[in-house]
């Protein structure tokens, strides 16, 4: 069993993560931001992260930069539903500063599960 | 400069001929055609093609007025001055409301000179104002085009992104709920059907992003012949749809700087389009040509800088399009086909690339003539 911290600011969207990641027998944490989501990060040392890219407060590509400045082997997974710009864009630039793996949303939960408990194992 | 074309509506040759030295001596370098009754003159409106007409009033038969009407009533632009041996002077106020340009009196012709000059120049500087209004006008248009292109942009792309989230939980959700069953029970059946719309939800929300808005371009050296080769070769291997295609190329056609896959997105939208223009078949003409965008050309058309481009060519023989429908072809959502068929897309997203390339897409068509599509690409 795992420690996943899902950071999204929509509600429905945590529920549906959390729930997912704990039918697949992990323990779910979640945060409605970038800022909450770092203390989070800080608070509890989750074994990877969920992070929604764009979010009121602070949104992903920041949370990204700040929490590799806490922990540079942090495992993230970035999700991304595009918005202002191309979702590819978004998640392109996610994977540079050092992301390990990106999806559009809607993503797969199956798809989703299997990279985290890939990302587990590495 | 090209010589100017006077034509004078005279009835004595020897006025006609003092009325001519007068202009030579002033300077004027023309050519002239000298109508000595009604039919010569209509004759020599008609195809002699003049920049300023002279007429005398008193003509038997036809007056300066009538001269006057018929000027202004079918060849508007045309400057008329009135060379005349009466003096009447409510005959002269008369031309002038009319629209003469000016009354000059055949025993003092010594104004004719510069009364011709400066009719001429008239009509030279409301060609230039006419210019500069169109010119406006089109780059108004060009400029509410692309703004209207970019708020619809930044609309679709705000709608994608909410529905891009409610997607993501009814996606979760369906999972949730397939939990349990078995692949053979009705109800997890029903579920994937539930699915495989999501999935064509997930599509339409994709290229919603796509509207308006900067695409990821992957630019090579391209030569359009390329792409047009062969998806002319498979139109022409479909054959149940009963289309031809003909299609013309340059030898040597230069290479351009652009993403092949998003051109050949491009050209294959227009191709399905012109099909979708001819259901029970015809003839898709298409062609490519290098070609080179001159001062003029781009003086009309604000998008264009000076410099070779490649001209892609389609033109159908489908039902072509009415006035209202093709001011709103490039509008996202906007389709004439059936919901199934076509989401209303293609073209909109069509004219985004071809404009992130900095080139053109443009269409003409007129309700039973056929459409033609237009693609200008830059060779840089």
């Amino acid at each position: 069993m795992a420690k996943i911290l899902v950071v999204d600011d929509e509600q429905n969207i945590r529920d549906v993560f959390k729930r997912a990641l704990e039918n697949a027998g992990h323990e779910a944490i979640v945060a409605e931001n970038g800022i909450v989501g770092q203390q989070m990060f800080i608070d509890h040392k989750p074994d990877i992260v969920i992070l929604d890219i764009i979010m009121p407060e602070q949104e992903g590509i920041a949370t990204i930069l700040r929490l590799k400045s806490v922990d540079n082997s942090v495992k993230i997974i970035a999700v991304s539903g595009g918005g202002m710009g191309n979702a590819v864009d978004y998640l392109d630039n996610a994977l540079k500063l050092g992301a390990k793996a990106a999806f559009e949303k809607p993503v797969n939960l199956d798809k989703l599960i299997n990279k985290v408990n890939q990302l587990l194992m590495m | 400069m090209s010589k100017l074309r006077f034509l004078f509506l005279e009835n004595n040759s020897v006025d006609a001929k003092l009325i001519i030295d007068e202009l030579c001596t002033f300077g004027f370098l023309f050519e002239h055609l000298l109508a000595y009754n009604k039919q010569d003159f209509l004759a020599g409106l008609k195809n002699f093609n003049p920049h300023i007409v002279f007429a005398n009033y008193m003509l038997p038969g036809y007056n300066g007025k009538e001269v006057i009407k018929e000027i202004i009533n079918k060849h508007q632009g045309i400057p008329i001055i009135i060379v005349s041996a009466s003096t009447d002077e409510e005959t002269v106020v008369e031309c002038m409301k009319l629209g003469a340009s000016d009354y000059i009196l055949k025993n003092n012709l010594t104004r004719l000179g510069i009364a011709t000059k400066s009719a001429l120049e008239i009509v030279k500087l409301r060609e230039e104002n006419r210019k500069v209004q169109e010119e406006i006008k089109a780059r108004e248009a060009q400029l509410l085009q692309s703004q209207k292109m970019e708020a619809i942009g930044l609309m679709a792309s705000g709608i994608a992104h909410n529905f891009n989230n409610i997607l993501q939980v009814v996606v979760a959700y369906i999972d949730f709920a397939k939990e349990g069953l078995k692949e053979t029970d009705q109800r997890y059946k029903d579920i994937e059907q539930i699915n495989q719309h999501i999935k064509r939800a997930t599509r339409l929300t994709k290229s919603l992003l796509a509207v308006g808005k900067e695409q990821l371009m992957t630019k090579n050296d391209i030569d359009i012949n390329d792409i047009m080769k062969p998806i002319v070769d498979i139109t022409n291997r479909t054959t149940q749809n009963n289309i031809k295609v003909k299609f013309i190329t340059q030898e040597n056609l230069p290479t351009i700087i652009a993403d092949g896959s998003q051109i050949d997105q491009v050209i294959m939208n227009i191709f399905l389009n012109a099909k979708d223009a001819m259901p029970t078949g015809g003839l898709i003409e298409a062609s490519t040509q290098h070609v080179f965008l001159d001062k003029v050309f781009c003086s009309n058309n604000a998008w264009a800088k000076v410099g070779e481009y490649i001209l892609t060519r389609i033109t159908d023989s489908g039902a072509g399009m009415d006035a209202d429908t093709k001011s709103r072809i490039f509008e996202p959502f906007f389709t004439t086909k059936d919901v199934d068929k076509g989401t209303g897309l293609g073209l909109s997203t069509a004219f985004g690339i071809i404009s992130q390339h900095n080139g053109l897409l443009n269409v003409i068509s007129e309700k039973n003539q056929g459409t033609t599509f237009e693609i200008y690409l830059p060779l840089t």
